[in-house]
């Protein structure tokens, strides 16, 4: 079946087979950076935003997107910065030392961007709760959490971070 | 890739969806969450309910009303808008919505019809919506209301509905190793004009309803309740089955503090 969907601003038309699930459709098109970790929805390394609302990719089937607003982390990268740079939570997850392996890092950003948009003051419980979804294999979650804390005390969701 | 699908399907109303989740190897699917995690390689063809249920949710002094298609996230950014001094109930809703699924992507996909449909013991909104005598309203050949007790599981939710005002208190309990494990056990009540209702589901093999329980229950009675809880205990290799009893009674007992 043809599924049209807006992938990172831009607008895709892809074949997928009934069972095919997004995320499969997504390393098709080349966005690597939305992680396998597992089919059961167990560790949201594969989170992606749709229509403003993280979900993990792996188990939403393809057919479910027709008409909806993907986006990875790679449309938040070079957000106002032109190409190449950082979006102010990537940097602001650098400086915290948020990430260690980065399989989740992607991840966490997303999920946190997703909370932003809806809550742009959110306390720590919010951010939490927001990045429950998404496992760390290298158990790293205090800074994850520093980090936005961090982002909301220099500028807030997608604002300057100096 | 879920390669046993081989169609989805786009049903316009709730009784096609019905009779199309009636041919060998089709499925109702809601979100989806459940489905597209187990793969099971039977089902062939999905009935997707996507463009046909309603998600809104109305909360009047007197009902709570919550569309089948509201996502478990919509129930719990719905409680956490309501004063606990206008609905209580409400807002237990949300925790039990929360609890039920501790990521919030999946909250994000899983719909409270498919929660019902599925109706897992451990799922902390099943077990409280039972206690709270939640009505559905349910597509087979035709559209009719009955109560979540009495579903027989067949046809499609397409509303659920709690009598706020028939309600003077309701409590839920739950008992996990960490907070974002599924529950060993948990018990929902609520106390009404005809009594009490307490339900019990965690790790057991079907949730369990107490109906109609007499409003001042005694000693011997939460021993009986926690007796029978026990004979649908799923051993999980970890927690002695003294251990369980002990967990449920004290799960019971706290229900019956907050009521």
């Amino acid at each position: 079946m043809k599924i049209g969907f807006e992938l990172d601003g831009k607008p895709q038309s892809v074949l997928a087979r009934p069972g095919e699930t997004l995320f499969e459709v997504l390393r098709r098109l080349g966005r690597f950076s939305v992680k396998y970790g597992s089919d059961r929805g167990e560790c949201g390394s594969d989170t992606v935003l749709v229509d403003d609302l993280a979900f993990n990719a792996s188990l939403l089937l393809a057919h479910t997107i027709e008409g909806r607003r993907v986006e990875t982390i790679e449309s938040l990268a070079g957000e106002g910065g032109g190409p190449g740079a950082l979006h102010p939570l990537q940097r602001r997850f650098i400086e915290a030392g948020a990430i260690q392996c980065g399989y989740c890092t992607p991840a966490m950003i997303l999920a946190v961007e997703a909370l932003l948009r809806k809550i742009p003051d959110p306390g720590e419980a919010e951010i939490r709760d927001a990045l429950a979804g998404v496992l760390c294999r290298c158990t790293g979650y205090v800074k994850p959490v520093r980090a936005v804390l961090d982002h909301l005390r220099g500028g807030g969701s997608g604002g300057p971070d100096e | 890739m879920w390669t046993s699908v081989r169609k989805v399907y786009h049903p316009v109303s709730p009784s096609e969806a019905h009779r199309l989740a009636e041919a060998p190897g089709a499925v109702l699917f809601a979100g989806g969450s459940y489905l597209v995690a187990d793969r099971d390689p039977q089902i062939r063809g999905l009935v997707d309910l996507g463009r046909l249920l309603d998600g809104t949710l109305r909360c009047t002094e007197s009902v709570l009303s919550m569309g089948a298609g509201a996502t478990l996230q919509d129930l719990v950014d719905h409680g956490e808008g309501t004063r606990e001094d206008d609905a209580p109930a409400a807002r237990l809703v949300a925790e039990a919505a929360r609890s039920s699924c501790v990521s919030k992507n999946i909250r994000n996909q899983r719909t409270l019809g498919g929660e019902l449909g599925r109706g897992r013991p451990d799922s902390e909104i099943c077990v409280l919506l039972q206690a709270l005598d939640a009505r559905i309203t349910v597509w087979r050949e035709t559209e009719s209301e009955e109560a979540l007790r009495d579903w027989d599981g067949d046809g499609v939710i397409t509303r659920i509905s709690l009598s706020l005002a028939e309600i003077r208190s309701c409590s839920l309990q739950r008992f996990a190793v960490i907070p974002s494990a599924r529950p060993l056990f948990a018990a929902a009540g609520r106390r009404h004009e005809g009594g009490l209702d307490l339900t019990a589901g965690g790790r057991l093999d079907e949730q369990l309803l107490f109906p109609g329980l007499p409003s001042e229950a005694g000693e011997d009675l939460l021993h009986r309740i926690a007796a029978r809880c026990a004979t649908h205990l799923l051993d999980d290799g970890v927690h002695s089955s003294e251990y369980m009893y002990e967990l449920i009674l004290k799960g019971l007992k706290r229900v019956l503090a907050e009521l």
